[in-house]
Formats: structure tokens, C-alpha cells, sequence
């Protein structure tokens, strides 16, 4: 292993990461391994066996420090990123637990006054008081919420750097990172709001009522366990080097908070001991000086030289769980495709109770209607043994017309035909051959824009979102597919 | 329209081949050079001999594959490859000769020949203008030239993998469109630019596009415009795009405008390549009724010529190494620099370590010998002019990346190329003068169809383009 993979490793240990045997890195959480992928594909160490194998298609490394100085955040440091959100979140939740069993303890001889400054709180505080800060710091979180509220307990923020650097010898400055407490402000403004009430009174923090003297107290506990709440400004940290200058930064951020955190450990080490929580390894950061050199030991790759996703796309990635949050992906279909399989749960429940969809195998064909469009109501299916297909009838209730879905046997769907008014079919819905109904436009769309069915369908549901494909987007209303490519239309 | 004649139908036969994997080109542009960029800009824009050294620096191939190929049948298989020659008449002094490679798929084995059935998937073309000239004497004389040379892209025959083409042109739409929908603040239902989708079609890109320095030089262009008019505040953004990609030296032609695609076309009643298979033997032979007199297959006989197995002699691909890379770059150039010499066959070693050749150097600190070579045309007494021509190109292009006027700075890099414009690509290199760490890398060259480094195989390596222009202009601000 080179200098430069020693170093990720480190690293990686560092913020909660494990690197398999196999080179493969994962997360750990608790007792959890979770599987770090991006864009489907499983992160890996760039070590040379690795990297030499004939098997390096499908796999994604793991090498920030070779970030270009243009890029804005690749998909690796939005996983570095939530990594350290994660690890320095579930290490702040530990602590107050154990400061309040070291408060309850017995008072020891050699505890200086800034000791039992600490402890003072933690030991006026009720058991109940503490019991309630689990529950707060329950609804910590590394990633703003779904609905945009802010509930982060820590984000290093790293911006581009302007002018010359005021503390390390006056160089260019390329990035700057500084850390921001979004709870601890929060926190911090409740308690300013509600000045002078009592202890149990409660306080709204962010949609959920709290004690006034819980809140106080975390207040205290972030003060004495992360100083740097008060003046982040003292946390920041700048890279005067334009290599690897994003990792740089934001690493020399993470280390002064990681050391505060960890100081207060070393303060209780025999205490923190017996729990198995152990300090933050920080061996690896005086290393981080030769990184601008060190990162040419592995070309630039993918996902870490530049972003391939815009910044303004980045937060409609909807984080649910943890699985989720590390499977990054570079372009934004995602979420519309859980779009889609929302509308169709619900469809099939609008269709219960209209047209009662079947759903099963009956003769070897699945009759398990296919997602349908919002606006078509199941009516009923039919099997045609003779195209090997079957056909579900709907109705569409905008232009109050026939639908048909036509399906292969194993209940692909392969077209949606509406062409076909009702008035005139709908007594002999046998003889809707698949691809008759098709009108011209869409076939043009099927020539010109070569938009897979689910795209065409995204398109539908979300209004022509996707119009700079140049296709006509809102007409016909109907899905394309891959068999009416063998037609080639004239 | 001018007049297409099938001159000969020659089929071949290739040998088995590892499984290729895609690898685009790509710009890697040091830290430095971006500021040596803000610099000229500022001084009033880039100029021409700074685009090609920072192009010569930083264009390269991605070091990381992306998804193997998706080929008709395997690539262990000895796969029959065919060329047309057509004559076009132009005039009673200039005569084109138009040639399309390809290989070919599909049809069944028979006892009495091809079957008609069997396709033939057009690879190359290229075409060779024959014009009358007197000479100082006044003597007439017979000039020869390559007067372009294209290569097709096509997607994916089996799997319906998404690919994209990435011809330089291709990134100036893909940020031009991305550009307009920022502007409506709609760019995150942006989806790229749906000419380049090779699902949809058949393209054609220039030879030079395989060239990564060529790649690198078309995008630092367009960046140049840009930055300069964002730093002037003249034009927009879109207008400096578009005005960039539409310059002659970026536009790429249409399938329509090559004369045997044209025939086809008019004869058949096809203008549209939307999952284009190829062309089968029986449709050509309709439309060019001399095919069956013209045709000599007597090649694709397995048993005429020995099999090499490259599968057994070379190293698979596959792997993220420099080396891989390096050598995939190497076998693409030379596919580019043979045909803008004007060889189809050239063997050659070359060096930059200076203690290979005992101590004097030539010019550019490179040495390069050539063996055994053949001209594009048939009778060619100045073939030896076309080779000259080749090795001064190869050293230009390749070696300028790894030289610098210091020997201490430079990287060492020993190559031994068996290059075939039709057929296999042989490479072999070594780092550092460490002949140890040898390796050898075939490349079959029938298949750039497919492999070609203007085709990502996966949308990052669009995406990644697209974002390092539009990051550079946000950059300089």
C-alpha cells in the first residue's frame, strides 16, 4: 500500500469508514456495516492490486485529494462529507451520558476548577432532564431535512476562498472551511426567546416541545465539549495550496473539532474507557501537508475530479435512512423515479375501488395491471393468447376515452395506446392490434427523441420537465416503446 | 449528385481479440495551466500556441474504464471484415476515390458464398482525392490526397446501454443546452443533448477526434472564448458557445453527406439511422448492382491465414492503470495519425529515454524507427514521404506530453506499435526504462465503431465535461 492509500485509510478509519480485505470500503454504524455506493456502484480504496485488476469497470474509488480546483463538490466529499456528520454526531451523543455518571461519581481529589465547571450542570440536572437530551439529539440529523428545516448538528461549510490568507504566511487562499452548529443556534435562540422563565417550562425546538432546562443544558454540554459553538470562526481553515485544496481544508476543519472533542474524553479517559468510546484517531493529519504531493501516486478518476452533478440539483435528493444517504447518484433521476412509484401505489388503490384490479397469474399470464397514468381508470384486462400479450382496458378520464395497456406475458409493459375514442371501441376491444393506434406524432417521438418508456412517463408525470430534449413533449400522452423501433417509420 | 461506382468489395478476416472496454477522452488541466489561462485571458485572450501546449499537456484518455463493449457475438471470434471502394466522378480533372470500412455480423454459413443476410456494420471511411496536375516541367503528374477520413459511432447492439457521443461538438451543445435551461433555472431536468444519444443514431466523427490532444485543444477553445467574454463582458455566454462549436474546425459532417450512406439512402428510401444494425450484403448488392463481379472474398477464409490469438498474447483490459490507458491512447492515435499520413500499415519502436540511443538526441529528444510500412493507395511512389510525415505527427502528438527540455523531468516511455488501420493494433510499453514491467495491448481496430474514444459509456463522462467548463467560467469570476 502506497503513502497516499495509507493516508485514505487513516482517514477513512478516522470518520467511521472500515476498509474490507477485499479493499472495499464500508460504514460502520453501531455494529452496522453499511455499503457505501455511488451511482450503483461500491466504493473501493485505489490500491494498486485493486486498481490492477482486469475488474475496475464497475467500481468507484476513493480518491478526493486529486479533485480539480474548479470543481464544486464531487459525489466522494458528498460521502466524506456525510460521513463525518455521521461520526462526529453519534460521538457527541455518547458524551452526555457519561459526564453525568462522572458527575453523579464521587468528586476527585486532582479535578481543577475547569473540571467542575464542566460537571457543575450535569450534576444539578435531574435524571429526567438528561433522559430528555437523548431525545433531542435523537432528532440530530447530518442533512437538512425533507421539508428544509434545519436540524444539523454540525456542517463544516467550505467556500472559495478570496484574498490572502491571514493566518497561515499570507498565501492565496483557495478554500476555506468553517464549521456551523445549525442546532446549537437554534438551541441557543430558544433559550434567548424564553429569557427568564423557569426551568420546566417548555419550548417549541423545532416543531417538538422541550424543557427549557434540557435545552439549557445542552447548551452547556456543546459549550464545554466543542468550544468552537461560540467562535467558529477559531475552527476555520484555510488551504493556501491549490492541489487537493478542497480536502485540505476541510480536513484541517474536522481535525480542531475532532481534537476538542476528543480533549474532553482525555479529561475522563478511564471513564470513557470502560464504555469502549474511544478518541477520534488524528495520527494521520500531519500527513496532510504532503497531500498536493502525494495524491500523483493515483491518477485522477471519476466522481472525485469533478462534480458530475449541479450544486442546484444536489439537495432533491431525499435522504430516507441510511442506506440512502450513502448510495449517491450523479444525476437527479432518482427521485423521480420514486415519483413514480408513488403514483402508482397510488393508482392501484384508485383502482381498487373502481375497477377492482386483478392481481396474479392466471393461464401463465400476469395479470397484475402496470402502472398506469394518473388520470386512466383500471376498467379490466384480457388475455390474448394469440399475440402472447395482454391488454388492459382503462379509461382515461381527461378525454373520457379507451386506454389500452398492452403487457407481454410476463407483465412488461410495453405500450399504452388512447388513440382509440370510446364511443367506437369499446364493445370490441379485441381488435386493438398493438402499434395501430399509434398516432404520428408519437412516432416521431419515438424516432427523434429515443426516450426510454420510463422517461416518456417521467415526462408525463412531472409536467415536460425535460422539454430541452427538443421533443414535442406534451403530445399524444402515450408510451413509447423499445418494439416499435423494429417499424422503422418513413 | 455526383456519380458512385463500386470499384471492389475485399473481405478479410480478423483475429481473436480480449474484451474491450470504453475509455473517453478527456482533459486533465493542472492547476497551473487554469491560472496561465486567467492570466492570458486577461491579457486579451488565449492564444493559439498556448491552447496546443496546454492541450499537449493535459488531454488523455480516462485512466478508469467505463463498462466493457457491447459487441455482436464476442471478441474471441475471428470476425470477417469487408471493404468497399467506390470511385465518385467529380469532374474530368479530379476523381474521388471514397473507401468504407466495416466489419461484418450476422447471416449463416453457406456452401455457395455470403449470405445476403450477413451485415456489414461500416466502421471507417475515408476518401482520397485523385486530381491531374502538371508539375514544374509541365509534366502531368497524379497528386493523392487524403482529403478526410471519419470514423462511425454506434451505440449499443445488444443491451440497449445508454451511450453518448462526446465529439467536442457534442460538449459545446450538451453546455450550450444546459446553459439556456440554467437560465429558466430548470437545469436540473436537464437530460443532455438528444443528437449525441447513440441509442437514437448513427454519427460520424472526424478521425482527429480520436486524437485526445485534438479533444483537449477543441474544449481549452471553447473555454478560452468563454472566459475571454466573460472577462470583456461582451458577448453572452451562448453566443460565445455557439459561436465556437460552429467554427469550421469543430463541425462534423452528417452521415447524409457521405456519398455510399447518400446512395443507400436515396436507393433504399432510409434517411433516418435510429437503431441502425448496419447494412445487410443483399441491400448493398440491390443498390450496387456490380457487387457480386467486384467481390473477393477469397480472404475471409479461416484456414488461408493463421490464427493469432491475442486473447493468449496480450494483456486484458480492464484495469484503472496508466499503463492500460497509455497503451489504448497509442493504438487510437496511430489509427488517427496513419490515415492523416496516409498509411494503412506501419510498424515502429520509439523511445524518449536518451541512454536507448547512445547519447545524441534529435530535436524533440525522441527516436523513433520505423519498420515495415504500406501506402493508402494502390501504385504509390512516395510512400516513404507518407511514413516521414507519420513519425514526425507520432512524435508531435504523443511524446510532447511526457518531454520537457530537461531529461531529469521527463517520463520515460518505451513503445513498440504494430499498427493496422484495418485490423489489430499491437502495443507494447514500458515505463522508466524498466523493460520488466513490459506490457502488451491489442487493440482491434475494426471495432472503433464501438470503442472509439468519442463514446462514454456512462453519463459521467459527459457530465464531467460539461461541468468542468461550466466550473471554469464560474472560476475566473
Amino acid at each position: 500500500m502506497n503513502d497516499l492509500n495509507k493516508l485514505y485509510k487513516a482517514i477513512l478509519m478516522a470518520i467511521g469508514g472500515i476498509v474490507k480485505p477485499n479493499s472495499q470500503v464500508v460504514l460502520s454504524v453501531g455494529n452496522k456495516e453499511i455499503d457505501i455506493r455511488v451511482d450503483g456502484m461500491y466504493l473501493y480504496l485505489p490500491v494498486t492490486e485493486v486498481l490492477e485488476s482486469t475488474e475496475t469497470s464497475d467500481k468507484v474509488f476513493f480518491h478526493p485529494g486529486c479533485e480539480h480546483i474548479t470543481s464544486k463538490e464531487t459525489e466522494i466529499f458528498k460521502i466524506i462529507r456525510r460521513m463525518v456528520g455521521i461520526r462526529l454526531l453519534e460521538l457527541f451523543k455518547k458524551y452526555p451520558v457519561v459526564l453525568a455518571s462522572i458527575a453523579a461519581g464521587k468528586e476527585k481529589r486532582n479535578w481543577n476548577q475547569n473540571i467542575l465547571n464542566i460537571l457543575e450542570p450535569l450534576k444539578e440536572a435531574k435524571k429526567k432532564t438528561v433522559d430528555e437530551l437523548e431525545g433531542i439529539m435523537a432528532r440530530f440529523t447530518v442533512e437538512i431535512d425533507d421539508n428544509g428545516v434545519d436540524t444539523r448538528f454540525i456542517h463544516l461549510k467550505v467556500s472559495k476562498g478570496a484574498g490572502r490568507s491571514q493566518t497561515s504566511g499570507g498565501g492565496k487562499v483557495y478554500h476555506k472551511t468553517k464549521p456551523v452548529f445549525p442546532m446549537y443556534s437554534e438551541i441557543i435562540k430558544r433559550l434567548s426567546q424564553s429569557e427568564g422563565q423557569a426551568d420546566n417550562q417548555t419550548v417549541e425546538l423545532n416543531g417538538v416541545s422541550v424543557s427549557r432546562g434540557a435545552l439549557k443544558l445542552l447548551a452547556h454540554l456543546f459549550q464545554v465539549i466543542i468550544p468552537a459553538v461560540t467562535d467558529p470562526e477559531s475552527a476555520s481553515y484555510e488551504s493556501t495550496n491549490s492541489a487537493a485544496s478542497r480536502m485540505i481544508s476541510y480536513f484541517g476543519c474536522f481535525e480542531q473539532i475532532a481534537e476538542q472533542m476528543n480533549r474532553i474524553q482525555n479529561m475522563f479517559r478511564g471513564d470513557f474507557d470502560k464504555l469502549g468510546i474511544y478518541p477520534i484517531d488524528l495520527s494521520w493529519t500531519e500527513q496532510m501537508e504532503e497531500l498536493p504531493t502525494l495524491y500523483r501516486q493515483v491518477p485522477s478518476l471519476e466522481y472525485n475530479t469533478h462534480n458530475t452533478q449541479d450544486e442546484a440539483a444536489e439537495n432533491t435528493n431525499a435522504m430516507n435512512g441510511m442506506a440512502n444517504m450513502f448510495s449517491v447518484t450523479s444525476n437527479n433521476q432518482q427521485p423521480a423515479v420514486q415519483q413514480h412509484h408513488q403514483l402508482q401505489q397510488q393508482q392501484v388503490a384508485n383502482g381498487q375501488q373502481l375497477g377492482m384490479p386483478v392481481t396474479g397469474v392466471i393461464d401463465g399470464f400476469v395479470v397484475t395491471p402496470p402502472p398506469m397514468i394518473t388520470g386512466d381508470r383500471y376498467i379490466r384486462y384480457e388475455i390474448d393468447h394469440y399475440a402472447n400479450q395482454v391488454r388492459h382496458y382503462a379509461l382515461n378520464t381527461l378525454t373520457n376515452s379507451q386506454v389500452v395497456y398492452v403487457c407481454t406475458r410476463a407483465g412488461t409493459m410495453l405500450q399504452r395506446n388512447d388513440s382509440v375514442p370510446n364511443n367506437q371501441t369499446s364493445g370490441i376491444p379485441g381488435l386493438t392490434m398493438p402499434g395501430i393506434g399509434m398516432n404520428p406524432m408519437m412516432a416521431m417521438m419515438g424516432m427523434g427523441g429515443g426516450l426510454t418508456p420510463q422517461q416518456l412517463m417521467m415526462m408525463q408525470l412531472t409536467g415536460g420537465m425535460m422539454q430541452p430534449q427538443a421533443t414535442p413533449a406534451s403530445s399524444g400522452g402515450s408510451v413509447i416503446t423499445g418494439n416499435q423501433f423494429d417499424n422503422p417509420v418513413y | 449528385m455526383a456519380d458512385i461506382v463500386l470499384r471492389d468489395v475485399t473481405m478479410g478476416i480478423g483475429n481473436p481479440n480480449h474484451v474491450h472496454f470504453h475509455r473517453h477522452n478527456q482533459l486533465n488541466l493542472a492547476d497551473q495551466n487554469v491560472d496561465l489561462m486567467i492570466q492570458e485571458v486577461n491579457r486579451g485572450g488565449l492564444v493559439e500556441s498556448m491552447i496546443n501546449d496546454i492541450a499537449g499537456q493535459s488531454g488523455g484518455l480516462s485512466v478508469q474504464p467505463r463498462g466493457a463493449v457491447e459487441i455482436e457475438d464476442t471478441f474471441n471470434m475471428r470476425r470477417g471484415l469487408c471493404r468497399l471502394r467506390f470511385s465518385v466522378m467529380v469532374n474530368a480533372l479530379k476523381e474521388v476515390e471514397l473507401i468504407v470500412l466495416g466489419y461484418l455480423a450476422g447471416g449463416e454459413a453457406r456452401e455457395d458464398g455470403i449470405d445476403p443476410a450477413t451485415r456489414f456494420v461500416p466502421v471507417r471511411t475515408w476518401s482520397i482525392d485523385i486530381t491531374s496536375v502538371n508539375d514544374m516541367t509541365g509534366m502531368p503528374d497524379v497528386r493523392q490526397t487524403v482529403n478526410n477520413s471519419a470514423q462511425f459511432l454506434l451505440g449499443d447492439p445488444n443491451t440497449g446501454k445508454k451511450l453518448r457521443s462526446m465529439r467536442p461538438i457534442d460538449i459545446g451543445n450538451e453546455v450550450l443546452g444546459y446553459i439556456s435551461t440554467e437560465q429558466e433555472g430548470r437545469q436540473a431536468g436537464y437530460v443532455g443533448n438528444a443528437t449525441a444519444d447513440l441509442s437514437n443514431s448513427l454519427l460520424i466523427s472526424k478521425t482527429q477526434n480520436m486524437d485526445s490532444t485534438h479533444y483537449a485543444k477543441q474544449l481549452l477553445k471553447i473555454a478560452g472564448n468563454v472566459m475571454h467574454d466573460d472577462v470583456t463582458g461582451g458577448m453572452g455566454i451562448e453566443d460565445s458557445i455557439s459561436g465556437s462549436i460552429y467554427a469550421n474546425s469543430m463541425a462534423e459532417q452528417l452521415v447524409s453527406d457521405n456519398e455510399f450512406f447518400r446512395a443507400m439512402a436515396v436507393a433504399t428510401g432510409t434517411w433516418h439511422y435510429k437503431g441502425f444494425e448496419g447494412f445487410s450484403l443483399g441491400e448493398i448488392a440491390s443498390v450496387f448492382e456490380n457487387f457480386t463481379d467486384v467481390l473477393d472474398d477469397r480472404m475471409l477464409d479461416a484456414n488461408l491465414f493463421d490464427e493469432v490469438d491475442n486473447v493468449a498474447m496480450s494483456s486484458a483490459y480492464g484495469a484503472t492503470t496508466i499503463i492500460e490507458s497509455t497503451a489504448k491512447e497509442i493504438a487510437f492515435l496511430c489509427a488517427d495519425l496513419a490515415i492523416r499520413a496516409g498509411l494503412t500499415h506501419v510498424v515502429f519502436a520509439a523511445t524518449n529515454d536518451v541512454a536507448e540511443f547512445g547519447g545524441f538526441m534529435e530535436e524533440e529528444g525522441v527516436k523513433l524507427v520505423s519498420g515495415e510500412f504500406m501506402s493508402i493507395s494502390d501504385q504509390d511512389p512516395y510512400a516513404i514521404n507518407r511514413l516521414e510525415r507519420f513519425k514526425q505527427l507520432f512524435k508531435d502528438k504523443f511524446y510532447t506530453k511526457f518531454n520537457s527540455g530537461y531529461e531529469h523531468q521527463r517520463t520515460i516511455v518505451n513503445i513498440a506499435v504494430t499498427c493496422s488501420l484495418f485490423g489489430e493494433t499491437s502495443v507494447e510499453l514500458f515505463f522508466n526504462g524498466d523493460i520488466q514491467t513490459k506490457q502488451n495491448y491489442t487493440n482491434a481496430t475494426y471495432y472503433i465503431c464501438r470503442t472509439s474514444p468519442n463514446i462514454a459509456g456512462t453519463e459521467t463522462g459527459v457530465s464531467d465535461a460539461v461541468n468542468f467548463l461550466n466550473n471554469l467560467r464560474e472560476y475566473i469570476n
